[in-house]
């Protein structure tokens, strides 16, 4: 379960990094309509919302069913 | 047609405002933090309706008229990114200790967890000093807005002023509880009128891949980031969101929900809210340089407003100046009652002015704050020069720079509050410092000065931490969450 955590944290990480396209940072073809550093960023998005589900389903820091404080 | 639609949705705002009033319970808890009792819809709507002012739409559009598609990466996906994760490593935990110790205000929690009210204070100013200037470029936008989307009919002064009443009338009435309703109308409208604009104004235009064509005879330079944009500004620039670890009023919306998992929706739907609204705004800026080319300086933040005039005037106007009000005032309305549960709970109660402080008189002392910050902040506006619109990027990098004061009440054991008061004055001091020298990015380079502050903040917490005794009775802030 840890390795899992630190695997998804990495994942967080990674994204960071993978912000920077660098590889269409000068490219003004179009994928999927739009210019790639445009459309590559719109994916982005997409990646971390699915991250996200990974992480609040698979790292989530609180008991399942608890309320807090009650 | 245009005011005919302003007027209905702020009699919409009002009436629901009014609603929310029918389930008030006239308590501090409720009045600040609705009693801790929103789900994670609005929570969701809310929390992003805060944050987004009306930047996100006409600001957006004006530095995509400027910049190129280029501002979707340095603005939008960063965000989407750190967002959600301040969220989830921090919003959670401050909601979990603020439902078991009673937390209403950030500067409560950072008094109990350091055990300092000097400290409280300390911050407490801080804080206030850094959401001034932001309040203020809400109040002069609305304004400013008004203004030139009834070509003057309603004059500048009249149009901040009453978005100043509608504000005042559904936070004094129902509080969090009401801010958190409208905020959720607000995030919605302006949400589908962003994405309805864009529709519109794209097909009159011939489609996207018309636009696009046209724009790479006029100015291809804007469909990359290339060399305007460097990695170096990008990289650093994505530490702006982390702000949003220190908001004062996202902090008091963290604290509104019902249970932790609330929080999930919002962590996994926040990046596509982002994408919702940027992506219309980034295109509407970049058509705008296709049908109104060499716009100067600020005058590309009206790009959208002259779109709408050129391709669906009318209703579609009316339409448009309702989402960018929304915008505005799902942030203001946040922004003014977390300042007057501030002043009510972190200076009159805890300082005990005028005695002990009953429930009701908790909702009152917040009530005559909320209105004493909206007027202030009106007679602000009068007089304010313009320029105040570049104050939101040194707003933002206090705030994130202040973010491992927060960090390290949630997750280091061993910090001090020595710790904390080094990471304050630190952060104080460098902010000055670059503030001063009137530059965001560190002079020669094109990095922001956010990326030597937070290190530097950083650093004091930690040497500030260690050179100072251990803390003790620190254990109810670090409760086991083993799985």
């Amino acid at each position: 379960m840890k390795v899992k955590k630190l695997g998804l944290y990495f994942a967080v990480l990674l994204l960071f990094f993978l912000h920077n396209d660098v590889w269409y940072w000068f490219d003004d073809h179009l994928i999927l309509g739009l210019p790639a550093g445009f459309t590559y960023h719109v994916l982005y998005c997409f990646a971390v919302s699915v991250l996200m589900v990974a992480l609040v389903s698979q790292a989530w820091p609180f008991p399942d069913t608890e309320e807090e404080g009650s | 047609m245009t005011l005919t639609i302003i007027f209905i949705y702020l009699g919409i705002v009002l009436a629901i405002g009014f609603l929310s009033h029918r389930l008030f319970r006239n308590t501090g808890e409720d009045y600040f933090v609705a009693s801790r009792t929103i789900g994670s819809f609005v929570l969701l709507m809310s929390l992003f309706g805060t944050h987004m002012t009306a930047f996100a739409i006409l600001g957006a559009s004006g530095e995509a008229y400027r910049e190129g598609i280029g501002v979707f990466t340095l603005m939008a996906s960063s965000s989407a990114l750190m967002v959600p994760v301040v969220f989830f490593f921090v919003g959670t935990k401050v909601w979990a200790l603020g439902k078991r110790y009673g937390y209403l205000t950030q500067i409560q929690f950072f008094r109990d967890r350091w055990q300092s009210g000097t400290l409280g204070l300390l911050l407490f100013i801080v804080l206030v000093g850094l959401l001034i200037p932001y309040l203020l470029i809400g109040l002069m936008g609305a304004g400013l807005t008004f203004e030139q989307m009834t070509d003057g009919r309603i004059p500048y002064w009249f149009g901040s002023l009453l978005i100043c009443l509608v504000i005042l009338t559904y936070v004094s009435f129902s509080g969090m509880r009401g801010t958190a309703w409208v905020n959720t109308f607000q995030t919605l409208v302006f949400m589908v009128l962003g994405a309805l604009t864009t529709i519109v104004i794209l097909r009159g235009h011939g489609g996207l891949t018309q636009m696009l064509a046209e724009l790479r005879q006029v100015r291809p330079d804007l469909l990359i980031r290339g060399d305007k944009m460097p990695v170096s500004l990008v990289v650093t620039y994505t530490l702006i969101p982390l702000s949003v670890g220190m908001f004062p009023h996202i902090f008091t919306h963290w604290l509104t929900a019902k249970k932790v998992e609330t929080f999930k929706a919002p962590i996994i739907f926040y990046p596509l809210c982002i994408a919702a609204v940027w992506i219309p705004s980034v295109l509407l800026g970049v058509t705008g340089v296709v049908d109104f080319p060499g716009l100067e300086g600020p005058a590309a933040n009206g790009v959208v407003i002259m779109l709408v005039e050129k391709y669906a005037p009318g209703i579609l106007g009316g339409l448009l100046a309702a989402g960018v009000f929304a915008a505005i005032m799902s942030s203001l309305d946040s922004q003014v009652l977390s300042l007057g549960n501030m002043f009510t709970q972190d200076i009159v109660r805890h300082y005990e002015i005028g005695g002990k402080m009953s429930e009701r008189a908790q909702v009152w002392w917040g009530r005559i704050f909320v209105f004493l910050i909206l007027a202030l902040t009106f007679v602000l506006s009068l007089f304010t020069s313009r320029g105040i619109f570049k104050l939101g990027i040194w707003s933002f990098t206090g705030f994130a720079s202040l973010l491992p004061i927060v960090i390290a009440a949630l997750y280091w054991r061993r910090s001090t509050k020595w710790g904390a008061y080094a990471s304050l004055v630190t952060v104080v001091v460098a902010w000055l410092y670059f503030f001063s020298s009137g530059s965001k990015t560190l002079e020669g380079t094109q990095i922001m000065v956010v990326a030597i502050i937070l290190p530097l903040s950083a650093l004091a917490m930690v040497v500030g931490s260690l050179l100072s005794k251990p803390p003790e009775d620190v254990a109810k802030f670090f409760p086991d969450r083993r799985r």
